[in-house]
Formats: C-alpha cells, sequence, structure tokens
C-alpha cells in the first residue's frame, strides 16, 4: 500500500496542500487539504510504511495520544485517501 | 488528536481559499518539471469556451513563440494571473490577448509574462486536447465571429439562462 506517483505535498499559506501532477492531473481533480497529522500520515505513506509503522510513529512524535487513538486516525486518514484514489495496493 | 482531510474541486473553488499567489510556487516548480499542471477555472472571461466554478484546465511549460490563437496563463504587472487567448502576435514580439468572453483587446503581453499554456481542458467533466482539431476548428470559429462577438455573447448567456435547471 503507497501513495500512487504524481502526486505533490506541499505546504502554501501554512496549509498542507497535495496536488496532483504530470499524466496523474488527467484522471485527479481538485485537491487535497490535510492538517498537520494528516501530513505526516500521508508523508509516512509516500515512503511506504505500513499501517502499524505509521502508528509507531505518531506515537514516538505526537505526545497527546494512545495508541488506539493514532491507530483511529491513520486509518481514517487512509480510507479518505483511497476514496479520492490516490493509494495504489 | 484530530486529522482532517479534505478534497476539493473546481466546483469547490470559493472554498478552496488559496490565491493563485499562494498557489504559484507549486505550479512553478511542476511547470519546471515539464510537468501537467491542474488548475481550477474562476471567472466568465473565457466562456463560452470554458466556465469558472465548472471547469478545470491543464497548463504546461510554454514553447515561446507562442502562437494566434494559443491560450497562455500570464501574469500582469499588477500581479493579477490571466488565461485569456492570443489574438494577434506583434511585430515587436508581443501578444495582444482577450478572453473569449470579451471584446476589448488587452496588448502588449511580453514573453516574460507567460507562465505557461493551455494544453487541455476540462469542460463539463469532458476532457478536451487543445490540438485536436475539433478544437482548433471552434478557436477559429469563435475568433472569425470576435467582430460580432458583443451580441453573440449576450445570445449565449440568454440562451444559459433559459435553460437553466
Amino acid at each position: 500500500m503507497k501513495i500512487k506517483s504524481g502526486f505533490l505535498l506541499r505546504s502554501i499559506a501554512g496549509t498542507q496542500i497535495v496536488v496532483p501532477t504530470g499524466s496523474r492531473c488527467r484522471e485527479f481533480n481538485g485537491m487535497i487539504t490535510l492538517n498537520d497529522t494528516a501530513a505526516f500520515i500521508w508523508k509516512k505513506l509516500e515512503e511506504g510504511a505500513a499501517e502499524d509503522e505509521i502508528v509507531s510513529a505518531i506515537l514516538a512524535v505526537y505526545e497527546d495520544v494512545d495508541e488506539s487513538g493514532a491507530r483511529r486516525s491513520v486509518q481514517h486518514v487512509i480510507t479518505k485517501l483511497r476514496e479520492a484514489g490516490c493509494i495504489e495496493d | 488528536m484530530k486529522t482532517e482531510l479534505d478534497k476539493q474541486t473546481a466546483a469547490d473553488s470559493p472554498r478552496l481559499s488559496l490565491t493563485m499567489a499562494e498557489l504559484y510556487p507549486v505550479l512553478r516548480e511542476t511547470i519546471d518539471q515539464g510537468q501537467l499542471f491542474r488548475l481550477p477555472v474562476t471567472g466568465t472571461s473565457m466562456v463560452p469556451t470554458i466556465q469558472g466554478g465548472r471547469d478545470e484546465v491543464l497548463i504546461q511549460k510554454a514553447e515561446l513563440p507562442l502562437k494566434k490563437l494559443d491560450i497562455p496563463l500570464y501574469r500582469r504587472d499588477n500581479g493579477q494571473f490571466v488565461l485569456h487567448r492570443i489574438i494577434s502576435v506583434e511585430a515587436d514580439g508581443t501578444y495582444c490577448c482577450c478572453g473569449d468572453h470579451q471584446w476589448i483587446p488587452e496588448r502588449g503581453i511580453r514573453a516574460d509574462q507567460i507562465v505557461a499554456v493551455a494544453a487541455i481542458f476540462f469542460r463539463k467533466g469532458k476532457q478536451i486536447d487543445l490540438q485536436s482539431a475539433g478544437f482548433r476548428r471552434w478557436s477559429r470559429i469563435w475568433h472569425a465571429l470576435m467582430p460580432v462577438r458583443r451580441p453573440l455573447v449576450v445570445i449565449y448567456s440568454k440562451w444559459q439562462k433559459l435553460f437553466r435547471r
């Protein structure tokens, strides 16, 4: 499971935003805005990290979250990105 | 911990409060790599060819000099970004541009103001290649009708209102 090629995550005016580039923009309309946590998960997915790895990475970086909360967030983001067509298996 | 993630399309452009100036660095980066960049259209100056809030345009690096009837994205000296059609190339190499919904040309657009050029439109969700014979024919016809564009535009907008659900 990873992010499809052709997506670019950039910070614009304080907002994390994903835009399609190249041939990806023929099929993907619009852009995605992410908050910092969602962007963190996006970057991990880009590196090819699996769900468990991302949960551990969140627990290592964010102090105000327990494992079940982190897992819920990761699953939420993955589901939404799958719906949007950004993830390939 | 809250995760927020939101996909927005051209139809959401009022929600998507990014300005062109904010989007410009990403656009520049993509274009310079020789890649296409997808841009939601705003405004009505290119109606009936494309319409703000409904259509999108894929832009790419401009191979200069551009030709008559090309549709570049250029930056006015006041910072505004505009996607209009070239209606003539002047002897000094500058371009004279005009929106398909307009009849007053804008003269003296310099090569250094050209950001990119339109390659593909998504009009009502349908993909249109600007180099296709059909689109080129449409461009020539609409351009030839420029002397009577003003009444045509009025008729077109009345027609649209009449058939609006």
